[in-house]
């Protein structure tokens, strides 16, 4: 509601203008740029949980990115052509390599802090799209998209796609063995698209992969720096502009117990909560020294992708234990499960058709979850049985697929053969995530049976509820 | 409904009408001439990129064997009836001989080559290709194009899973490919390096992922 007041405790109590008039720099700043603007007060929830800070990790993921990426950038080369290494990795030095594979492997081992912002930028791939994910399970279980904030889940939802991509194209950019057989995979399921299916292959690649590494290189490299991420800016720009219009959703009208003296607490007229500045902008800033604290430990003591164990691309061999980076394992396993009695089509059904079903759910679900009232506060998944179970199933439906993904691992570590596997995984995949969201839903309308049915007959259930028995459900 | 109320407002909607038609003209020009110059631009755009790299993608296709490519190794020793022993079920990886010497390598002209007893072979393995129990299929997996591998004396793609059957010729026993590896025919010829394993034509089917 764009009409709406904004209020919070420290505004309120705050003279309006001129707060800090001992603070030369304040003062200075405030006379030339008019800083006692409403924006700064503008109320973020109170919010018991720190689930409201996930959108704020993802942000400060996402500046991260850029920065190490600008390192990155200016060292990396996007060219197939063999190059002769000669620098400190051992196994390599003088050596004929791919220069995208040679440029990385000196960025990794001769570059000082090379590798240690290397690994920040890989854990931030990994950090930024699960923050993004947990951020959306927090909008999804509290019910934060529902009337008036459609367009923010739409315009979240591709953020979280755009991330998807750029975590592709920069799995590709070091041209070594597993990056190569990743990019094939992703080149060959472009394919399978009807009709549009070559056309997008030449433009997002820019020819046929790996024959003509050095004209796809270049291109998926300019779209991870700068198409991509100008994408990504462009929409956080819009993120943001549309919460600051139309506010945060407000934790359950509990929010507002305590010391405060709201005048009513469900009136959804003024939001409550802890204005921008200062109060949120500490908040903010300690989130982002933990973001960057967290992937900095994550990159001394856990570095991932070692490049020089995977080897650079080749294009006659596809190493054993090949597979995409976590967030991609769940189409990874879509494209194991279909059998191959369903031929070429098949492969359109498990690359493309079935990841875009799903993407396709989450994306329009607040239109089909939809309220005709506009709805301010955030909801207790408990009192939602159906779209809580609908959010379970959804999540654990990605976890059994992207167990399908990991066949070849799973099958080593319980010790079956692959083929006598493959039954259980299809199983796997169609009955748990339905059993689950069953059982969620069965029980959580227990749940408000017992509660509605507590306030209804007060006498029956307050008696029944306070038995040994009762408890036990 | 101005003609039956001639009190005050009777100039006024008439007024307004006129100013919102003009407008509204004026709007339906600039989207359409906005609209027009963006979406040329993207056409353009989106030709220009996806024709560049079409010309780039055609020197991938073509023929990689003919009849009487040589099979060598990937530094270029040539495969003679010797290279794998005849009971083993073993394999290696070969490539068609380059012009002049040396080999051919590319992710399309990765050629498996095994060796099987000579009467193992069933249909719809196409016998006349084998040679003194060899036999050779393209690498190129038929799912997503990744390298296939032999072991056990079957062919197994590492990525999704597929397992193809060498003996019938590489028909999918498992996992998600849709089709069989082409298989390469294969024939001996006496020659100065020993008795040569050399392909009898091209592969009999299209190489990899088809659509
Ligand atoms: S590429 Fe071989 S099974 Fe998918």
């Amino acid at each position: 509601m764009p009409d709406k007041e904004t209020h919070s405790d420290a505004t309120q109590e705050l003279p309006t203008t001129d707060p800090y008039p001992n603070s030369r720099v304040f003062t200075w700043l405030d006379d030339r740029l008019g800083l006692s603007h409403p924006i700064m007060g503008k109320a973020f929830p109170e919010d018991d949980y720190g689930s409201f800070l996930l959108g704020e990790i993802a942000l400060f993921t996402f500046v991260i990115l850029a920065l190490t990426g600008t390192f990155l950038g200016m060292l990396y080369q996007p060219s197939a052509e063999a190059v002769t290494y000669s620098g400190n990795a051992l196994s390599y030095a003088g050596t004929e390599v791919p220069g995208a594979f040679a440029s990385v492997l000196n960025i990794t081992y001769d570059v000082p802090f090379g590798m240690f912002i290397r690994m920040v930028h890989h854990w931030g791939a990994y950090l930024f799209v699960a923050a993004i994910g947990l951020h959306m399970f927090r909008v999804f279980f509290s019910g934060a998209y529902r009337n008036p904030h459609e367009p923010n889940w739409f315009v979240g939802s591709g953020l979280l796609l755009l991330a998807l991509v750029e975590g592709f194209f920069g799995y590709a950019l070091p041209f070594d063995n597993f990056s190569k057989t990743a990019t094939v995979i992703g080149f060959q399921m472009t394919g399978t698209i009807p009709v549009l299916g070559t056309k997008m292959q030449l433009l997002l690649f820019g020819g046929e992969f790996p024959a003509n590494a050095s004209s796809v290189l270049p291109r998926m490299f300019f779209m991870h720096v700068l198409l991509l991420p100008g994408l990504i800016v462009g929409l956080i720009a819009l993120h943001m502009a549309i919460l600051m219009r139309q506010k945060h959703t407000e934790h359950a009208p509990s929010s507002r117990e305590g010391p405060h003296n709201y005048l009513e607490k469900d009136d959804d007229t003024y939001v409550a909560g802890i204005p921008l500045f200062p109060q949120q902008f500490l908040v903010t800033i300690i989130v982002f020294l933990l973001t960057a604290a967290t992937l900095s430990f994550l990159a001394g003591f856990f570095p991932v992708q070692r490049i020089a164990i995977l080897g650079p691309a080749d294009p006659t061999s596809t190493p054993s234990h090949v597979g995409p980076d976590w967030f991609f394992m769940w189409v990874f396993g879509a494209l194991k499960l279909v059998p191959s009695s369903m031929g070429a089509f098949g492969r359109f059904i498990g690359g493309v058709a079935i990841p875009t079903v799903m993407i396709g759910a989450m994306v329009i679900w607040p239109l089909v979850d939809n309220e005709d009232e506009p709805v301010h506060f955030a909801a207790d998944p408990l009192d939602r049985p159906l779209q809580t179970a609908v959010g379970v199933g959804a999540i654990m439906l990605v976890v059994t697929m992207s167990i399908a993904g990991m066949q070849h691992t799973v099958a080593e570590v319980i010790g079956m053969s692959k083929q006598a596997l493959y039954p259980w995984l299809v199983a796997l995949n169609l009955a748990v995530p339905t059993l689950e969201a069953l059982a969620v839903y069965a029980l959580l309308k227990r749940r408000q049976a017992r509660l509605g049915g507590g306030s209804a007959t007060t006498a029956d259930t307050g008696a029944s509820a306070g038995t040994p028995a009762t408890d036990d459900d | 409904m101005a003609e039956h109320d001639p009190e005050p407002e009777l100039d006024e909607p008439i007024y307004e009408e006129q100013e919102m038609t003009r407008r509204q003209v004026a709007k339906t020009l600039t989207a359409v001439s906005g609209a027009a110059a963006i979406g040329g631009f993207t056409v353009d755009a989106i030709a220009g990129l996806s024709t560049a790299g079409s010309l780039a993608a055609e020197k991938a296709g073509g023929p990689v064997y003919v009849e009487g490519t040589r099979l060598v190794t990937e530094k270029g020793d040539p495969i003679t009836v010797d290279s794998l022993a005849p009971d083993e079920a073993g394999s290696m990886t070969v490539f068609p001989e380059k012009e002049g010497g040396g080999a051919v390598v590319s992710a399309r002209s990765t050629t498996i080559l095994m060796r099987f007893p000579e009467g193992d072979y069933e249909k719809p393995t196409n016998v006349d290709g084998t040679a003194k129990g060899y036999v050779a299929y393209s690498a190129v997996c038929t799912h997503e194009g990744c390298a296939v591998g032999a072991k056990d004396g079957k062919i197994h793609c590492p990525c999704h899973q597929s397992i193809y059957d060498p003996l019938s010729g590489a028909e999918v026993t498992g996992g998600p490919a849709p089709r069989a590896l082409p298989q390469l025919p294969l024939g001996v010829a006496d020659d100065e390096d020993g008795t040569l394993v050399m392909a009898t034509g091209p592969f009999e089917g299209p190489i990899g992922v088809s659509h």
